[in-house]
């Protein structure tokens, strides 16, 4: 990823208010996470699989935050079950709830 | 000892804590306690999660969770990452009956056999974690856990019982019951969470 591009997907994430990111590397858009470690008005949580990463960012968003969920693109599949009770927990209610993710291909 | 005892004890230690409780907790901690910073999810593997983020995103306030062995094996790696993250307003209590105890069923878990969940734990870097088998060493250890910072992490090894088949659920919606949550923490925190699109 161009170091622009990863400049400009962490200031869009931060204008627009996202300051909880749960995380687990992938490639393609790794280059963000050096910036968003940089810059204090992200809390980042690094977990270990993308499933608690929507877990974690559920619980974080009931207290307030704005939450983000970083992870390659087969994470959603692994966190379905999880996303499944994101769905019960934020449906209906004004709250951010984002996955960042690579997609290639048609 | 008894789940039912043991959270009993735990009931007058609940001022203006958040309670996230597993499926199997929250059956019985939903009858002890009308307290409206309980959040009971209704399902399994989620509770420690979602715990764990409302105490890093609420870092000045205490949040305890109710989990179970059948939940916590489900979502094992929350482990590691609870080592890793270390929030030290987070009190987790893992009641382990050693079984998988639904509506219907009763088979046994791997704690059953030779895991141990705080053995885990502490290899994971949550250094005070410990296991506790009878009622007094229970109350001695969730009462220092409340009372004393840091991460707590207490496993109490419970007998399987079947009240949770015959059990009244309650008649809150689980829906309700996050609203109900989330209002909650916006009149103790002072801030809004949920804003209303109407």
């Amino acid at each position: 990823m161009e170091p622009e591009l990863a400049s400009k997907l962490v200031n869009g994430l931060r204008s627009a208010g996202i300051n909880f990111v749960t995380c687990l590397p992938e490639t393609r858009l790794s280059q963000i996470l050096p910036l968003m470690r940089e810059d204090s008005f992200f809390q980042l949580a690094p977990v270990a699989s993308e499933a608690e990463g929507v877990s974690i960012a559920a619980g974080a968003s009931l207290g307030g935050k704005q939450v983000t969920c970083y992870m390659e693109g087969t994470g959603v599949f692994v966190s379905t079950y999880k996303s499944s009770y994101r769905g019960r927990t934020l449906r209906r209610a004004d709250a951010s709830f984002g996955f960042l993710r690579w997609q290639r291909g048609g | 000892m008894n789940r039912r005892a043991c959270l009993e004890a735990l009931l007058p230690f609940v001022k203006d804590q958040l309670v996230v409780a597993s499926v199997s907790g929250q059956w019985v901690w939903g009858q002890l306690s009308k307290h409206e910073g309980n959040l009971l999810l209704g399902s399994m593997g989620n509770a420690l999660g979602v715990g764990m983020g409302l105490a890093l995103g609420l870092p000045h306030r205490q949040v305890i969770v109710i989990e179970s062995d059948g939940s916590v094996l489900l979502s094992l790696f929350n482990l590691p990452t609870l080592g890793t993250l270390h929030p030290d307003n987070l009190k987790v209590f893992v009641f382990d009956n050693e079984a998988y105890s639904g509506s219907r069923i009763s088979r046994p878990s791997a704690t059953a056999a030779k895991t141990d969940i705080a053995a885990i734990a502490r290899d994971s870097g949550i250094e005070r974690a410990v296991t506790v088998r009878d009622l007094g060493n229970f109350n001695r250890e969730m009462s220092s856990t409340i009372k004393e910072p840091g991460l707590g992490f207490v496993v109490a090894k419970v007998e399987e019982t079947f009240e949770h088949r015959n059990a009244e659920r309650s008649d809150v919606d689980l829906m309700e019951n996050k609203y109900r949550f989330v209002r909650y923490v916006e009149r103790t925190e002072g801030k809004p969470i949920f804003l209303g699109r109407g």
